[in-house]
């Protein structure tokens, strides 16, 4: 049994390794740039508006409906972006650490599994435009007619 | 049903509701736009931990599939071995309603195998927004923790209560669950069913128990509102097989056992009632175990609370049961989480003592013998804790946790000791560093 500890021990510093050379939050945006956050679904979403709880529950995965009834399909951004840390920080004052923790529980319980992750708020306005169950977050400057906005965070 | 097949189920089903052109779903046009919404993840876990006692002949298991023994540990006052572990998952989404999921964990067991490190492998479909359906081998969903035991980055402490969790033979269940859920006006529930069966094998004071289930099942109530999570929990299984060391004492080779002696006329009514009521007691066979549990959990970002409390029963004495609860506070300062936790357990037994004569007897060592091992399965202790979580990075904490236990004498089920020890009051200081990740 030895070996296999020694093994779960090396094979962790290597990941303790990669994690200390791995800047903690992406540079990409930068958190000055992100004045307002709008959480936005599909146009033909028949819901108008939602609450800071409602989607809330949605993004921790505890509400997988919208309130109308519809399926739910979640679109994150980056784990460690600055866009997702503002956005869960304005929402429900969870930071990035309390915030993997959570999902921790719930993907490796399965009881769910991660939403997909997109590759920036472009690709995530694209997605919410073709997908009539999709919600999604991004700046408010990446906003346009093809989306629309049911929460605005400041 | 082996851990291959599972694999070999969900790779045809995969096949047949995937691939097959016939059956395929239809690619929704935001997949053109983004690769992530269907694919595969590799993701994982990890802990290094080391732990260090104050105590010789008594050493402390994170849980029952653990045996100190085989690796020394009685003789150290320090181990690495208790609470290091790693975790790998795959995960394939194939659509927004249909995952694949495969998870080994590589920890101390008595016996590592593919088949005790395979956490899961299932699929999970969900044909509408209220319905979840999952086969193959999931996690045992009866408590709070049970399905997350192995987290260690996903809770505060550095490892769940052993008082509750470190003697429950259930890791998870290879059949199927139903999981409902319904919105409310502030809160959302959860009804889950679990049915299959388990097969580990373990030992018990060196001696393997092949722990087969039959009928297990475990129904869940859940109710999610806000920052507030409370769970009520069923649970119901027996064992297919009898453990060795009791056939043995049932039915003697070269001597009597208690089968024979409930069998000869010419004993006493106090001694046939007793070898009677032994018989009865000590076994492990289609014994019915049940477990019935509470839990509450609070986080509000900066105050941590969690509690449970439970009841096990058993309809054989020898198999450990009783009350246990826990209760645990923390709060968030910064990246650092202090926190302290207590945890007990009784046993559901009374301490067996000899009801009739037995010293005419040739085989009068029977009597002492079965109550002594019924004795030494009862659980009777609390543990204080102590411990804070640093959490120093995005995705990887340091904790340091310190346990004050006592044990009661005939209640170190939880425990493993040599000699005499479990026979008298004892207490055992334990302290553990531990690194956890997640990537």
């Amino acid at each position: 049994m030895k070996r296999y500890i020694d093994f779960i021990h090396f094979i962790i510093l290597i990941v303790c390794c990669y994690m200390y050379l791995t800047p903690s939050i992406c540079l990409a945006d930068s958190k000055e740039d992100i004045k307002e956050i709008a959480v936005v679904v599909n146009s033909k979403n028949p819901i108008v508006s939602l609450t800071s709880k409602q989607v809330s529950d949605i993004f921790l995965s505890r509400r997988r409906t919208f309130p109308s009834g519809g399926a739910v399909m979640v679109l994150e951004q980056e784990r460690d972006g600055a866009i997702r840390e503002k956005f869960f920080n304005l929402l429900n004052g969870m930071n990035l650490k309390r915030l993997n923790a959570y999902w921790t529980r719930l993907q490796f319980s399965g009881e769910i599994q991660p939403p997909p992750v997109m590759s920036d708020s472009v690709a995530v306005k694209n997605a919410v435009k073709d997908n009539i169950n999709a919600i999604g977050y991004l700046p408010s400057q990446y906003v346009d007619e093809s989306v629309r906005v049911v929460l605005i965070l400041k | 049903m082996k851990p291959l097949k599972y694999l070999i189920f969900a790779f045809i089903l995969f096949n047949l509701i995937w691939i097959n052109p016939g059956t395929r779903f239809e690619i929704e046009p935001a997949r053109l736009y983004a690769d992530d919404l269907s694919g595969l993840k590799i993701s994982g876990y990890g802990t290094i931990s080391t732990s260090f006692d104050d105590r010789e002949f008594i050493c402390p298991a994170r849980d029952i599939g653990q045996s100190p023994d085989n690796n020394k540990r009685y003789s150290k006052d320090w181990s690495t071995l208790m609470d290091s572990r790693f975790g790998l998952q795959a995960h394939y989404r194939a659509n927004p309603d249909l995952d694949f999921v495969v998870q080994g964990v590589l920890r101390d067991q008595a016996y590592v195998t593919f088949k005790n490190s395979l956490e899961s492998a299932y699929f999970a479909f969900r044909p509408n927004s209220w319905l979840e359906l999952r086969g193959g081998r999931i996690g045992y969903d009866a408590f709070l923790m049970s399905d997350t035991r192995n987290l260690g980055y996903a809770y505060s402490w550095v490892r769940p209560p052993v008082e509750f969790y470190g003697w429950i033979p259930i890791f998870h269940i290879d059949g199927a669950d139903t999981t409902f859920r319904l919105n409310g006006e502030d809160s959302q529930w959860r009804f889950r069913l679990q049915a299959g069966e388990q097969g580990l094998m373990f030992p018990i004071d060196k001696v393997d128990f092949d722990s087969s289930t039959r009928g297990l099942h475990a129904m869940t109530i859940s109710r999610q509102s806000g920052d507030i999570l409370l769970k009520a929990g069923y649970s119901k299984f027996s064992f297919k097989n009898e453990f060795a060391l009791f056939s043995n004492l049932h039915s003697g080779e070269g001597y009597r056992g208690l089968e024979q002696l409930m069998a000869d006329s010419t004993l006493s009514s106090e001694i046939l009632e007793e070898a009677r009521y032994l018989r009865d007691n000590l076994t492990f066979k289609d014994i019915d175990i049940t477990y019935l549990t509470f839990g509450a959990s609070y986080d509000d970002g900066d105050w941590i609370l969690q509690g449970e409390i439970a009841q096990s029963t058993s309809s054989a004495e020898v198999f450990s049961h009783g009350r246990m609860a826990y209760a645990a506070l923390g709060y968030r300062i910064g990246d650092f989480t202090p926190y302290f936790m207590f945890s007990a357990i009784r046993a559901g037994n009374d301490i067996r003592k000899p009801l009739a004569d037995w010293s005419s007897l040739e085989e009068s060592w029977l009597q002492s013998q079965s109550i002594s091992i019924i004795n030494t399965t009862r659980m009777d202790q609390d543990t204080l804790s102590f411990g804070v979580r640093w959490d120093f990075h995005l995705q990887a904490a340091l904790k340091f946790q310190l346990d004050a236990t006592k044990m009661h004498s005939n209640g170190y089920g939880l425990y493993f000791s040599k000699g005499e020890t479990s026979y008298v009051d004892s207490r055992i200081t334990l302290g553990t560093i531990s690194m956890e990740v997640m990537f």
